[in-house]
């Protein structure tokens, strides 16, 4: 690690740098249906194929599940975040996965999860499906939109609310072995589940392919980033020593700087309390030397 | 903002249009209060508010009527956004273009309760005439936004040309409800008289007790179990117990009115 190490957690050296988070626009809807089984097949296609913005327009998971007594329609539901760079990619992005993914998914009804001025259209764009036989129901101030289908009615509501937001959160794992960094990951992500108003957007919750901005390749905008491949240790300078076998990278978007911060701390000491210094040499982040985004996550404040 | 009580001295010898207590949304001068008139069939034949009640200033903004006016028309009328507390019977065509606001009514109403209502709640704890929520003469929609609770029963016409807001009865009510309705949503908590949603278009009559609709002009009834019923219920918990209680349930519904090319639906209790 090319910084002086700050603080260390469970043994493991914690770099003294940042992450570099940046503004997003989010959303929250929450999926219900029959059993959670149908609830948690909808949220999963409907957050499908939504890593990262960079081609998929959107990062998405699921947020939590939610018992019956959390729900609008008391049945036992899935709450989903979604995130963009923009209210409008998001207003592109969140009724056409609606429409495939939930509107499809059997018993399953979709609602706002999120109050607020700025609207994402959600069963306005969807009733068209209907074809004339959808009935719009208002209830208690909030309107619905009712489309007939086979298993009885789709039930959605009319919009949800879009907020600011932030992406971009990250920790970088440094392990001895890919088992150990592997195990480590996984007790991050895990304990990142627990936490409201956070998702880790990845497969598993990290990823393995951090990428820098660019590439000698034109038309790409984003390639693997070789100072943090460890097989290409001895051809391009490194930060980091023999030691390090294997790096995973775990990225958070939340509704706030604050949440990031939190779920970083929370997930750097699932990972080292995971597997120690026998597994880690050392945690440290991603960042573009503050040109990217204007919330700096220093690592040392987080403990 | 003010708040004004205003007990009944002296019933008239007239029926008065009393749209103008309204304006008490706004007054906060006693005099401007009591100088506010109340006109007669003829124009020409006024009373002041000064002349049939006693005006004082309450300590909150609430405007509370104590005392059966049953002689005035229009409480309520266009009113906006305060609380109105009424303690007694009142005339017609309380809370007509109703925009917002608060209005209750612990006794019984007249005809045209909420005609052209468009937003707020209005809550009535006994019975209500003919028309409840319904157009006034010669317009063509109902009742498009807010919220009545009728305690008691309801007479005929009830949501007639309804568009949109929740009427419900806890009572029965008379023939011919949600007759022509065009959205939104009617609960009858017990007896429904004849020509049940005839030229229904749209919108959702729920009836605690079955009710004989035309099979010429509904589809034959089927035991349904559909998402919206759970908002419904929980919508309905307070104003509407027993219909939300069944609501956990499947219920009974029939689609039309045929005859009229609509689309709305009647939704019947079934009841152990």
């Amino acid at each position: 690690m090319t910084n002086s190490a700050a603080i260390s957690v469970a043994g493991v050296p914690v770099e003294d740098t940042f992450a570099e988070a940046f503004d997003m626009k989010a959303t929250r809807v929450v999926i219900t249906a029959h059993t959670l089984d149908w609830a948690r097949d909808a949220a999963i296609a409907f957050a499908g194929f939504a890593t990262s913005v960079i081609a998929c327009g959107i990062e998405m998971a699921i947020e939590c599940e939610l018992g019956a007594d959390q729900t609008p329609d008391g049945r036992p539901g899935v709450a989903v975040l979604a995130f963009a760079v923009s209210g409008k990619e998001l207003e592109k992005q969140i009724p056409r996965r609606a429409g495939q993914c939930v509107l499809t998914c059997p018993t399953t009804s979709l609602f706002a999860g999120l109050a607020g001025d700025k609207r994402i259209p959600l069963g306005n764009s969807l009733r068209y499906f209907g074809d004339g036989f959808q009935i719009s129901k208002s209830i208690a101030g909030r309107r619905y939109w009712r489309i007939p289908v086979m298993d009885g009615e789709f039930l959605c509501e009319e919009d949800t609310a879009r907020v600011d937001a932030v992406g971009g959160g990250n920790f970088l794992l440094l392990g001895r072995s890919l088992d150990a960094v592997a195990k480590s990951c996984r007790a991050a992500t895990t304990a990142i589940a627990m936490l409201p108003g956070v998702i880790t957007p990845f497969p598993g919750g990290a990823t393995r392919s951090g990428s820098k901005v660019g590439s000698k390749y034109s038309g790409l905008v984003a390639s693997t980033n070789e100072t943090f491949c460890p097989s290409l240790a001895g051809l391009v300078a490194q930060p980091f020593g023999d030691e390090v076998k294997a790096i995973l990278e775990v990225v958070i978007d939340g509704m706030s700087p604050e949440r990031i911060a939190e779920a970083m701390r929370l997930g750097i000491v699932a990972a080292c309390d995971a597997v120690g210094t026998d597994g880690l040499v050392g945690v440290t982040a991603g960042n573009y030397g503050g040109k990217l985004g204007r919330h700096h996550i220093y690592l040392r404040e987080l403990f | 903002m003010t708040g004004w009580e205003l007990h009944l001295i002296k019933p008239p010898s007239l029926a008065l249009d009393a749209s103008s207590l309204s304006c008490l949304e706004e007054i906060a001068n006693e005099k401007e209060a009591n100088q506010l008139a109340l006109t007669a069939s003829t124009p020409s034949q006024t009373v002041l508010a000064g002349e049939l009640f006693r005006i004082v200033k309450r300590n909150d903004d609430r405007i509370v009527i104590i005392g059966d006016v049953p002689f005035l028309h229009r409480i309520g009328f266009g009113w906006r956004r305060r609380s109105m507390l009424i303690e007694g019977d009142v005339g017609a065509g309380l809370g007509t273009h109703m925009r917002g606001g608060h209005i209750e009514l612990r006794g019984n109403a007249s005809r045209d309760v909420g005609c052209q209502m468009r937003g707020g709640i209005l809550q009535v704890s006994s019975d209500v005439g003919d028309y409840l929520g319904g157009p006034l003469s010669g317009r063509r929609s109902g009742m498009s936004g807010g919220r009545v609770i009728v305690q008691g029963n309801a007479g005929h016409h009830v949501g007639h040309r309804m568009r949109r807001g929740t009427i419900v009865v806890a009572g029965s009510c008379g023939d011919a409800v949600a007759s022509d309705m065009v959205a939104g949503t009617i609960v009858v908590g017990h007896e429904a008289g004849k020509y049940v949603a005839a030229g229904m278009k749209r919108g959702t009559l729920i009836l605690g007790c079955p009710a004989i609709l035309d099979p010429v002009m509904f589809g034959s009834p089927r035991l349904q179990d559909l998402a919206v019923m759970r908002l419904l219920a929980t919508d309905l918990k307070y104003d509407a117990p027993e219909i939300s209680n069944a609501l956990a349930h499947p219920v009974s519904r029939s689609l039309g009115d045929r005859s009229a090319g609509g689309q709305g639906e009647v939704w019947m209790m079934m009841r152990a």
